[in-house]
């Protein structure tokens, strides 16, 4: 049971051991004056599934009818298959035509923050660096929303519904909560569509990834399960899969698993401008903001599958 | 084969008040409920309320108290929508409109406007007011009872061609709540 009067003691020995001791006082001051975190934040994941490529005004391609950038993405055509003839025939004709598909851009952008420049001197964190930092997370998880949004249109839009260009469900409900069975089920979802794709990247949130940690030496298959309970999740594969863990639990529902097939399989992700933080002084007035361009579109959703565990 | 629509034939030039990052723009979604399509920029929305994650509907037109929003861009627009039916799905851009506040103070060109009539400099206008009319979100200067049919804007320089030979109209952004019902 924790003891708050000797862990408080125990802080302000060390606190008074710190200032008491040459040179140590700026550490004591530091620890002091540190400020309170309240809000963890992550990295995108986006990122992770469909790496950022650089596009350059020169890769985009010119519509007639709009200015606003794009860019053209052939797509593998399908071919009709081979068949057995006798002797003395010819081929049908198939005249090659192809499907292909358009990524065009938009803008994220921060907040404009403001603020005049001697009420930042009242700060002692730099409150400056720690809001930018936030802001440009924040774009991440901007990003990461429209990701999982398409991911989820892509794939028939809600859970049991079929895709239209697989025809296959490929949003699944699968009994059994989080088991070395319900998952191994979840795996089989994406190489039932017609195009045989394996799932290769994993997505769960922090709250899922803890029911894997309560698997018994059995189920998990000797002392991996002894190192989970010891030290809990770090692994970054498993199942065959790269596993990410995710805190944005509004995007990665609890319980549930978004699976993705290797990028060249899914779409693009391009970047036409890089993250850039624009900051003003006039007078005595400072503001920021962050914004990038980017584009991005899932050209193909045979690459796409989700479980959720019931 | 349909005729090529070019990027001028549907448009909103701000005349005099923007670009500045201190204008007055609102961005939002379009309502699912409407099924006018395209929304084209130029044409006036209002705010009808909020998703369950706080983002802002529009519907075409204003009424009543509804505040108008002066399209910049409308949802044929590539930074808007890029629809790919089952062919593919876009991750960007997310269907986001974004407009001038009818409150502020600009001067502003549309071409969405009812071109059958002529302005008189200082007439009033509104935007008609429907979720499913092919004229929804247009300029008129029709049918107007003043602090009864809400007002969006008064007639500026007045019904001209433009250089890329299309009809436009000039205003100033004016909004006169009227006591009308809002919907």
């Amino acid at each position: 049971m924790p003891n708050p009067r000797m862990e408080s003691q125990m802080l302000n020995e060390a606190i008074f051991e710190q200032l008491s001791t040459p040179g140590q006082e700026k550490q004591a001051a530091d620890a002091i004056n540190e400020f309170t975190r309240t809000t963890m934040r992550e990295d995108g994941v986006y990122r992770k599934v469909i790496p950022p490529l650089t596009i350059t005004p020169d890769d985009l391609d010119r519509q007639y009818d709009t200015d606003k950038p794009s860019k053209i993405i052939d797509k593998e055509p399908g071919n009709p298959p081979a068949v057995s003839l006798p002797f003395g025939t010819l081929p049908v004709n198939t005249y090659i035509l192809g499907p292909r598909y358009r990524v065009s851009f938009d803008r994220i952008v921060s907040p404009r923050f403001v603020k005049d420049v001697v009420e930042l001197q009242t700060w002692s964190m730099d409150i400056r660096q720690v809001m930018s930092d936030n802001a440009i997370k924040d774009m991440l998880t901007e990003e990461d929303s429209k990701f999982f949004a398409t991911t989820n249109t892509a794939m028939g839009g809600s859970q049991g519904a079929t895709n239209p260009t697989t025809g296959v469900v490929q949003w699944q409900a699968i009994s059994g909560g989080v088991s070395r069975n319900s998952l191994e089920e979840a795996k089989k979802i994406m190489p039932r569509t017609p195009f045989h794709l394996e799932a290769v990247t994993a997505i769960v949130n922090n709250v899922t990834i803890k029911d894997v940690e309560k698997w018994g030496r059995d189920e998990m298959g000797g002392d991996f399960s002894q190192d989970l309970v010891k030290q809990g999740w770090s692994e970054k594969n498993f199942l065959g899969l790269n596993f990410i863990i995710t805190i944005k639990r509004d995007l990665v529902p609890d319980d549930s698993m978004f699976m993705y097939a290797d990028p060249k399989f899914i779409g693009k992700n391009f970047n036409l401008e890089d993250t850039t933080m624009y900051i003003k002084k006039e007078a005595y007035m400072v503001e920021f903001f962050a914004y990038q361009c980017s584009g991005g579109a899932i050209g193909h959703s045979g690459g796409l599958a989700r479980a959720d565990f019931t | 084969m349909p005729t090529p629509v070019m990027m001028f034939d549907h448009a909103l030039s701000p005349l005099k008040g923007w670009f500045s990052p201190y204008a007055i723009d609102f961005s939002g979604k379009l309502d699912a409920t409407v099924t006018t399509d395209p929304v084209y920029a130029g044409r006036v929305v209002h705010c009808s309320g909020y998703s369950s994650t706080g983002i802002p509907q529009f519907k075409p037109g204003h009424n009543g108290r509804s505040v108008p929003i002066f399209l910049l861009n409308g949802t044929d627009q590539l930074d808007v929508n890029n629809p790919g039916g089952n062919h593919w799905k876009s991750i960007a851009p997310a269907g986001f409109l974004s407009g001038l506040v009818g409150i502020a103070c600009y001067e502003l060109e549309s071409t969405e406007f009812d071109t059958a009539q002529t302005y008189l400099h200082n007439e009033y206008l509104r935007a008609v007011r429907s979720d499913s009319a092919a004229n929804a979100g247009t300029l008129t200067n029709q049918i107007i009872t003043l602090y009864t049919t809400s007002v969006c804007a008064q007639v500026s320089r007045g019904k001209r061609t433009n250089q890329h030979g299309v009809s436009t109209l000039s205003f100033w952004t004016h909004f006169l709540p009227g006591s009308e019902a809002t919907s």
